[in-house]
C-alpha cells in the first residue's frame, strides 16, 4: 500500500543554538529495514526520537501511513499510537520492576508479556529485576518489552553497545528471526558494521545533520560514497562470509 | 557485485498495524521531559512564597524614623560576624580533609566516625553549647565558645559536601591521579574538586549561625539574633526588631549572593552528575593511617565530648530529675512531632514540585541551586516577624491559620524547603530521561508512571528530605520562640526556655533525652531508607 510507513519531509531540529538536523527528507516504508549510519552527534538518534514522537521537529513534518504524525513544534499522533517498539541505547528498563512487569507495564497483557519473554528466551528470568540480570539478559528484556505490544516498527538505538561479540551475535540472530516471524520493520541506529550488515537492507548515512548517502545495502556496498559506507564495504569483504557471495571477487 | 544473503529478511509477511487512534487518550509522561511555559512561573511562585511573608517588614522598617541600630546592636552584629568567620574557617579547614578521607580511604572505625559526624546536625547548637559549658564551666564563655560550637555544627555540613563531591568522581579519575602522582596527587585532586561544594556548605553554615541565638545566649555573648529576640520580646519594639532583621539580612545577602553565584554551577554539576563507577576505598597505611587517626580523634573529641559533658550533671546526684525530663518530653512530644512532621511534609512537597518544574534544563538547575542557597541563608527572623505583622493585620477568623501550629509548620517548612529541593533535584536527575520516553512510547499514562516508577524511585530521597527537614526545623529555636502558640512549645523550645532557671541536672537530662530520641529516630529512619534502596 502506498504511503505505508514513515515519511520525513524537510525536517529540521536544533537544541539551543546547535542545529542537529537540517532539511532532512526520507522515506522509511514498512518492510524495508533501514540502518542509520554516521559519526557521533550527526543526528541519528534524534531522527529516531522524532519518528517515535518523543520530540517534535522545529520545522517540516513527519507522516505515518500518510497521516501527519508530527508537524513543526507539534506532536499530532502520540508516541504510543504509532505502533512502535523501541530498544533504547541505555535500555531504559525501570529498575524497581521485575522483568515481567517491565514488559507488562508497556501495555501488554500478562500472557503477551510472557510470550514475548519466551520469544526472547528469558521466560525463566521473569521475576528478576534489571539489576539482577547480565547485560545480554537486560537487552533481551528490553527487546521483549519492545515486541510485546505487537508493533509494526522496531527501533533500535545502538542497543548492543558494551556487549561482547558472542552475546551480540546471538542477539542479532534473534532479532533477525523475530523480525521475520513477527513481520517487524527495523530502523537501526548503529556505528557497528556487523549490526548494519546483519539487520539492515537499506542504508542512510548522516553527516552534520544532513543525509549524504542513501540506498539499498547492496548498492551502497557496490559504490560507496562516504567514509561510513567504505568502512562498511571493507568490513563486509573482510568477513569472508558465504552470505556475501560477491565478497571474494570484490576489490579491497 | 556484492550480493547479500539476508537482503530480503523481514520483507515477507510484513505486518502493518494501523495507527492506534482509537485507543483512549492518556496524559503522557512526556510532559515531565518536554519544555513547558509552566516551569518558570512555578519556580518563581515557589521562591516568592518563601519571601512574601517578609514583605510587610520592608514597609514597617522604612516607615519608622528611628536609627537602624544602636551601639549595642552594632557590637552584637560585630560579635556575630567574628563568630561566624571563625567557625567557617575552622569548619572548612577540618571538614574538607575529613570529607576527603571518608570518601577515598578505608580505615578502622570509618563507619562509626561517619555516623558520629552526623550527631551535631541532629542537635540544636544551643544543646552543644550546654554540653561544653557543663564540661568546661565558664572558661569557654565569649566568642571562642560560640565559635567552637558553630565549628562543630558546621563541620559535618562541609565534610558531607566534600564526601558527596568525592563520590561523584569516577574510579578512573582517581586511578589516573594515583598513577600520575600517588596518594599525594589523589588527595590534592579530591581536595580541589571538593573545595567548592565544601566552601558553599561552610558559607551556608555561617549564614545559619548568624541567625541562631542559642550558643550566644548560653555563653553570655550578645549576638544579632539574640538582640532581635530581645527587641521583639523584651522591649516590645517590633519596628526595631524588623530593622535589625533587615540589617542582618543585608549583611548575609552581601556575602551569600556572590557565594551562591560563584558556587552554583559547580554545585549543579556535582549534584546532577549521573551515576559513575566509584572507586574502591583504599586502606590507609603509614602516614595516612596517622592522619586518619588524627581526624578520627578530632571527630570524637569535637562531637562526643559535649554530649559527654551533658551526662556529668545528669548522672552525678541528678538521677531524680530523669522522670521529670521524661514527663516534659512526653508533654511536648505531640507538638514536637507535629512541628517536625508538618514542616517536613511541607518542605518535601514544595521541594519535589520545584524539582519537577526545574526538570533537566542545566540553566534552570543552576539558577534554582543558587536561589535555594540564597533563600536558606536569609535569617528566619525576616519570615517570622513578617508573619507576625500579617497576623496582626488580618481578621480574627483567620487565627486558626495564622496563630496556630499550622502557621509554625508552614513557616518552618518554607524555611527548610530548599534542602528538600536540592535532594529532590539530585534524585530527579538520577532518573534517566529514557525511562519517561519508554513509558510514553509504550502507552504508560502519567498517573501509572508516577505510581509505579517515579514515586518508588524518589521515595528514598523524599524520606531522607523529610527526616532532615524535620530535624532542622526543630533546631530552629528562633522561629519557635517567635511563633509558637501559647502552650504549644516543642521539646527543644521547652529546654531552651527553662535552661536559664532550671537546675543544671534537669537541663542535662532534658538535653540527653532529646539527643537519645533524635539518634534513635535517625537510626530507624536510615535503616528504612537503606531497606528501600536495596
Amino acid at each position: 500500500m502506498k504511503g505505508d510507513g514513515f515519511e520525513l519531509r524537510a525536517i529540521s531540529k536544533s537544541y539551543g543554538k546547535q542545529a542537529i538536523l537540517s532539511d532532512i527528507s526520507l522515506e522509511l516504508p514498512c518492510g524495508r529495514h533501514t540502518a542509520l549510519l554516521g559519526p557521533s552527534g550527526c543526528g541519528k538518534s534524534t531522527i529516531l526520537r522524532l519518528l517515535a514522537g518523543i520530540e517534535a521537529p522545529d520545522s517540516g513534518e513527519i507522516r505515518l501511513h500518510g497521516a501527519i504524525a508530527s508537524a513543526a513544534m507539534r506532536i499530532v499522533i502520540a508516541p504510543h499510537q504509532r505502533t512502535i517498539g523501541m530498544v533504547f541505547q541505555d535500555l531504559a528498563l525501570w529498575p524497581n520492576l521485575v522483568a515481567l512487569d517491565n514488559v507488562r507495564l508497556g501495555r501488554a497483557t500478562e500472557k503477551a508479556a510472557r510470550e514475548a519473554l519466551a520469544l526472547c528466551g528469558i521466560e525463566a528470568l521473569a521475576q528478576r529485576r534489571p539489576g539482577e540480570l547480565s547485560g545480554g539478559q537486560q537487552q533481551r528484556v528490553a527487546l521483549a518489552r519492545a515486541i510485546a505490544a505487537e508493533p509494526s516498527f522496531l527501533f533500535l538505538d545502538e542497543p548492543f553497545t558494551g556487549l561482547d561479540w558472542t552475546t551480540k551475535s546471538a542477539l542479532l540472530d534473534m532479532i533477525s528471526r523475530l523480525a521475520r516471524e513477527l513481520g517487524l520493520t527495523i530502523i537501526l541506529v548503529s556505528h557497528d558494521p556487523a549490526e548494519v550488515l546483519a539487520l539492515g537492507s537499506y542504508v542512510v548515512v548522516l553527516e552534520q545533520g544532513r543525509i549524504t548517502e542513501a540506498g539499498a545495502l547492496a548498492e551502497v556496498l557496490e559504490a560507496p560514497k562516504s567514509d561510513a559506507t567504505r568502512h562498511l564495504r571493507t568490513y563486509a569483504i573482510g568477513l569472508g562470509d558465504t552470505r556475501y557471495k560477491g565478497a571474494e571477487n570484490a576489490e579491497t | 557485485m556484492i550480493v547479500l544473503g539476508n537482503q530480503d529478511n523481514g520483507t515477507r509477511n510484513v505486518k502493518v498495524w494501523p495507527i492506534r487512534r482509537k485507543e483512549k487518550q492518556l496524559v503522557s509522561p512526556l510532559i515531565l521531559e518536554l519544555p513547558g511555559f509552566w516551569r518558570w512561573p512555578t519556580i518563581s511562585a515557589l521562591f516568592l512564597l518563601t519571601l512574601v511573608p517578609a514583605l510587610p517588614l520592608l514597609t514597617e522598617a522604612s516607615g519608622t524614623a528611628a536609627t537602624v541600630a544602636g551601639n549595642v546592636f552594632a557590637a552584637a552584629l560585630g560579635n556575630t560576624l567574628v563568630v561566624a568567620a571563625m567557625a567557617t574557617i575552622t569548619a572548612f579547614a577540618f571538614g574538607l580533609p575529613i570529607g576527603v578521607a571518608l570518601s577515598v580511604y578505608e580505615f578502622p572505625g570509618r563507619r562509626f566516625l561517619g555516623s558520629a559526624l552526623v550527631l551535631p546536625l541532629l542537635l540544636p547548637p544551643f544543646l552543644l553549647a550546654l554540653g561544653w559549658t557543663m564540661l568546661l564551666g565558664p572558661s569557654l564563655a565569649g566568642p571562642f565558645g560560640a565559635a567552637l560550637v558553630f565549628s562543630v555544627w558546621i563541620m559535618p555540613l562541609v565534610a558531607f559536601a566534600a564526601y558527596a563531591a568525592g563520590k561523584g568522581l569516577s574510579a578512573t579519575a582517581i586511578e589516573a591521579a594515583r598513577l600520575a602522582g600517588g596518594e599525594r596527587r589523589v588527595v590534592i585532586l579530591m581536595a580541589r574538586y571538593a573545595s567548592v561544594p565544601g566552601l558553599a556548605a561552610a558559607g551556608l553554615g555561617a549564614a545559619l549561625s548568624i541567625s541562631d541565638p542559642g550558643p550566644g545566649q548560653v555563653f553570655g555573648l550578645p549576638t544579632a539574633a539574640s538582640e532581635i529576640l530581645t527587641s521583639f520580646a523584651a522591649l516590645n519594639d517590633f519596628g526595631l526588631a524588623a530593622r535589625q532583621s533587615l540589617l542582618v539580612a543585608v549583611v548575609i545577602v552581601f556575602v551569600a549572593a556572590p557565594l551562591a553565584w560563584f558556587t552554583a554551577p559547580r554545585m549543579a554539576r556535582a549534584l546532577m552528575a549521573r551515576e559513575v563507577r566509584q572507586s574502591h576505598r583504599r586502606c590507609a597505611r603509614g602516614l595516612l593511617s596517622l592522619a586518619t587517626f588524627g581526624l578520627g580523634f578530632l571527630i570524637v573529641t569535637a562531637v562526643l565530648l559535649p554530649i559527654l559533658g551533658l551526662t556529668f550533671p545528669a548522672t552525678s546526684n541528678g538521677a531524680e530529675w530523669f522522670p521529670r525530663a521524661l514527663s516534659e518530653a512526653a508533654r511536648t512530644a505531640g507538638n514536637t512531632v507535629l512541628y517536625a512532621s508538618g514542616a517536613g511534609l511541607i518542605a518535601v512537597f514544595l521541594g519535589f514540585v520545584l524539582a519537577l518544574a526545574v526538570g533537566r534544563d542545566a540553566g534552570r538547575q543552576r539558577f534554582v541551586i543558587a536561589a535555594c542557597f540564597f533563600v536558606l541563608c536569609l535569617p528566619p527572623a525576616l519570615l517570622n516577624l513578617g508573619l507576625i505583622r500579617i497576623t496582626a493585620a488580618v481578621p480574627a477568623w483567620t487565627d486558626p491559620i495564622f496563630r496556630s501550629q499550622f502557621a509554625m509548620c508552614l513557616v518552618l517548612g518554607l524555611r527548610v524547603f530548599p534542602i528538600a529541593a536540592v535532594l529532590a533535584l539530585r534524585s530527579w536527575a538520577s532518573a534517566a530521561p529514557s525511562w519517561t520516553h519508554a513509558a510514553a512510547l509504550h502507552g504508560v499514562s502519567l498517573p501509572v508512571y508516577a505510581r509505579r516508577i517515579l514515586v518508588p524511585h524518589l521515595l528514598p530521597a523524599a524520606t531522607a528530605a523529610f527526616m532532615l527537614c524535620g530535624l532542622l526545623a526543630l533546631a530552629d529555636i528562633g522561629t519557635a520562640l517567635l511563633l509558637h502558640p501559647p502552650g504549644a512549645a516543642s521539646f527543644p523550645l521547652a529546654i531552651f526556655t527553662v535552661m536559664a532557671n532550671a537546675p543544671e541536672a534537669l537541663v542535662a537530662w532534658l538535653a540527653l533525652v532529646y539527643v537519645g530520641t533524635a539518634a534513635i529516630f535517625l537510626l530507624g529512619a536510615s535503616r528504612l531508607v537503606e531497606g528501600r534502596r536495596t
